[in-house]
């Protein structure tokens, strides 16, 4: 498994903005890994994506020391469009990222394809496996514009995934939607995961990136705080204090690690708080 | 007779396509209600009823003495306020003071009383220090509660938030329940939707239950999020810490702080 | 039935299924015949009379191409705003001869010469337009002007403006729901709309502005801007029947020019 994103000492400022977004900021992410970033708003988290995937500074402007390299290769050094097949993007408003011109959800899930002037067939034949894998073939005929925020969402989500990129960088893909949509959503994205994709994910909703993620990313004031095993970094209550929201098992179970329960680990999954409170209850308190 | 009542209430769309079916809703002055439910339960619609963007097609709604059928819509707004949930469908001012002032200038009050609202509006949700900022410099979740700002200079005694917690990170829901509860203190009537469901439980004291464009049910969070029938209709979930304790056999439990007493108090000495 | 074939479109009516550049020259040669008809002045009072007759032809074409429902719901808010242009017009140019008079009301001439010509070229221009519109889809354009060697992009933007046209009146009744319930009065008299229609523009061009920049985000992660050949998902087919429809437009487009030219010369 090696890197396929490096970040070299980044800063990057946004044009007419007196602080920089991103300081100094360095990571590696590596192949098929899934990697949720947290972090209170304003904290640079949408900028990061923008810079992984090289709107910015492409498409921003604005100011960028140090490197931003996807599979070794500057972000700016790649042609038109190369990049959209290595990594796909998906954006907060489902909206947004309608195509505008097509009437039915095939169509527009094919737009990418077309675009690329793939054959025809292969365009059909891939269009019909992703609406599948998304759950949207029962909605193939249907306008765009005339679906709800979660159908929107998933209808994003296979426009990008039937490009067959290897990385997929998704920023607060359910912030707008409701929990039927969000759960939609996240099954699309776990189906990702075993297929072995490079994930990276910004999410508030904590307890869905402690479920799915392997390591998380904390950013705090345009800074990268804290990196690593998601279980190290979900069960950091330090963090509470940067704004950043932990898993309520976490939270629940350093408070009764307080109170002298002799929980083994620091749950941060419903399934990992079953498991290790109902243990240490049977030992009993310290 | 409650203070804000929706009796029998239906709302049917031109075309024939019905959004909300026969529900009645009653409302103390001075409540903090959550609605909650799934997109296309009728929740939006329902709360569109009770400022008059709406009118029922089948019943009646009264906030007080008015009948909303009777008021235009800009009329009923000077009692109850809304706060939509997105915020650009709002803003149209360059500064976020102009923004917040636009409301009580139209209400044309007297000097005092018009510094006094939105000084107060800015205080209260924290904006006062962005005053003189373009609303559109400002990320998105903020520009939130310069909307709700605008809404709460015009001090109207009923206030309704359409999702604010969408995209909140954990300092601006912090903020939100600090809003609610000083509006709470304040006597106003405030009617929130929302699909968060852990700030559902930290931040209200009813819950109203919508599915399928009727009221499935209505009870504190105490009882709402341990009645899985209803749960079950509205196609909902416990907050993470009740599973967590109905997996552990303690029922009833929605806070954190329930739960570490029940968890410590059930361990074997 | 691959998605190909389901997704082309099965017109059973001749005319509505007519390649786009067919139903594009039907109308462009009679809006042509249009102006040059409304030049024949007809009687002592100099009336463009044959613009009246002439106006049929809209609504019988659309007849024969199964859309006459379609064609009166659309047309009615022209029909609307043209009564509107037929009186000002007769009622405001002054002139010597009066042909009509209701108390101080006073339609002269002039103005009812200009007042049935402006209408009448509007009915018919807009008409065919209307025409064209309801019997071709976004898609076929779309197709259309990129095979006759647009460049993608424009067509791209073409076809976009003419949707956003929907969004936008969607965007504008939130906003202006929004407005109203801040205390914006959007009913009642000119004036009461005048102050409503600042808080309710200015957020729908500020959003449309902002959505637009996601959206060539959008676009570009989908390869817009790659340049090779593009492919295409949606097939468009002429019918066999263009070459016909054309010659016709253009023999009763040749056989107006002489008319009008013979009632010149005679």
């Amino acid at each position: 498994m090696g890197a396929v994103i490096e970040l070299k000492n980044v800063t990057y400022s946004y044009p007419l903005t007196d602080t920089p977004a991103l300081k100094d900021f360095s990571c590696t992410i590596e192949e098929g890994k899934f990697y949720g970033v947290i972090g209170s708003n304003g904290a640079g988290k949408t900028t990061l994506c923008s810079l992984i995937r090289g709107f910015a500074p492409d498409f921003f402007k604005g100011e960028l020391s140090g490197d931003v390299l996807v599979y070794g290769k500057p972000t700016s050094e790649y042609a038109p469009g190369e990049l959209s097949l290595k990594i796909g993007y998906v954006f907060q408003n489902p909206f947004n990222q309608i195509s505008g011109v097509k009437d039915t959800l095939f169509e527009e899930v094919a737009f990418g394809l077309e675009n690329f002037g793939v054959p025809v067939d292969e365009i059909e034949e891939r269009v019909t496996r992703v609406m599948e894998l998304t759950n949207i073939t029962d909605l193939a005929e249907k306008n765009p514009f005339e679906l709800s925020g979660g159908q929107q969402q998933r209808v994003a989500l296979a426009s990008i995934i039937v490009l067959e990129p290897d990385i997929l960088v998704i920023d607060e893909p359910t912030s707008q939607l409701d929990p039927e949509g969000t759960e939609s959503v996240f099954k699309i994205i776990k189906a990702m995961k075993e297929q072995k994709k490079t994930i990276i994910l910004v999410e508030h909703k904590i307890d869905l990136i402690a479920e799915y993620a392997d390591e998380v990313l904390v950013l705090h004031e345009g800074e990268l705080i804290r990196s690593g095993d998601k279980q190290q970094v979900l069960s950091d209550m330090s963090l509470l204090e940067k704004g950043v929201q932990l898993p309520q098992m976490a939270i629940l179970g350093s408070r009764l690690i307080q109170q002298g329960l002799p929980l083994s680990y620091v749950p941060i999954t419903e399934a990992q708080g079953a498991q290790v409170i109902g243990q240490a209850m049977q030992k009993g308190r310290v | 007779m409650a203070y804000i009542e929706m009796r029998d209430v239906s709302f049917a769309y031109p075309g024939g396509f019905l959004a909300v079916d026969h529900i009645d809703i009653a409302i103390e002055r001075g409540e903090n209600v959550a609605i909650v439910g799934q997109n296309g339960a009728g929740k939006t619609t329902t709360v569109k009823m009770l400022n008059g963007l709406q009118r029922p097609t089948g019943g009646d709604v009264m906030i007080g003495e008015m009948n909303t059928k009777e008021y235009t819509t800009a009329q009923v707004s000077r009692v109850v306020g809304y706060v939509f949930q997105n915020p650009d469908d709002q803003i149209f001012h360059s500064t976020v003071y102009d923004e917040v002032a636009f409301g009580p200038k139209n209400q044309k009050l007297p000097p005092e009383q018009f510094e006094a609202q939105v000084e107060k509006a800015l205080l209260m949700t924290g904006m006062d220090q962005f005053r003189d900022e373009n609303p559109f410099n400002l990320p998105l979740s903020v520009r939130k509660f310069v909307t709700i700002a605008a809404i709460i200079a015009m001090d109207t005694s009923v206030l309704i938030f359409d999702e604010p917690t969408a995209g909140q990170d954990l300092e601006g829901n912090r903020r939100l329940g600090e809003i609610l509860r000083k509006l709470h203190e304040e006597g106003k009537t405030v009617i929130t939707i929302s699909h968060d469901m852990d700030f559902v439980v930290e931040n209200f004291a009813r819950v109203i239950v919508m599915a399928n464009k009727k009221v499935v049910t209505t009870g504190s969070p105490e009882e709402i999020f341990w009645n899985f029938d209803a749960l079950e209709t509205a196609m909902l979930k416990q907050p993470y810490v009740s599973r967590l304790c109905r997996t552990l056999g303690f029922e009833g439990i929605i806070h954190m702080d329930d739960a570490v007493q029940a968890i410590c108090a059930g361990c074997k000495k | 039935m691959t998605w190909r074939e389901k997704l082309r479109l099965h017109k059973s009516n001749p005319l509505a299924a007519l390649y786009p550049s067919s139903k594009l020259l039907v109308v462009l040669l009679y809006s042509f015949c249009t102006m040059l008809i409304g030049t024949i002045k007809v009687g002592a009072g100099h009336y463009p009379l044959w613009l009246i007759p002439w106006f049929l032809v809209v609504p019988v074409l659309c007849a024969a191409s199964g859309i006459f429902k379609r064609f009166c719901h659309a047309f009615t808010k022209v029909l609307a705003i043209v009564v509107i242009i037929f009186v000002v017009q007769s009622l405001l140019i002054p002139d010597k001869v009066v042909v009509w008079q209701l108390g101080f009301l006073k339609v002269y001439q002039s103005g009812l010469q200009s007042a049935i010509y402006l209408s009448f070229c509007i009915l018919n221009i807009a008409g065919i337009f209307v025409w064209m519109f309801q019997t071709t889809e976004y898609k076929e354009m779309s197709r259309a002007l990129e095979d006759s060697g647009m460049d993608y992009k424009a067509a791209y933007v073409f076809i976009s403006t003419l949707q956003m046209i929907n969004i936008l009146g969607k965007n504008s009744r939130t906003i202006m729901n929004a407005q109203r319930a801040r205390g914006v009065e959007t009913q009642g008299n000119m004036l009461v709309r005048a102050k409503a229609f600042f808080p309710s523009l200015v957020p729908l061009i500020l959003g449309a502005i902002t959505n637009s920049e996601e959206r060539v985000l959008t676009l570009e992660s989908k390869g817009f801007d790659v340049k090779c050949k593009k492919t295409h998902l949606f097939e468009l087919e002429r019918t066999g029947k263009e070459p016909v429809v054309n010659v016709i437009s253009i023999i009763i487009t040749l056989a107006v020019v002489v008319w009008r030219v013979a009632l010149w010369v005679l």
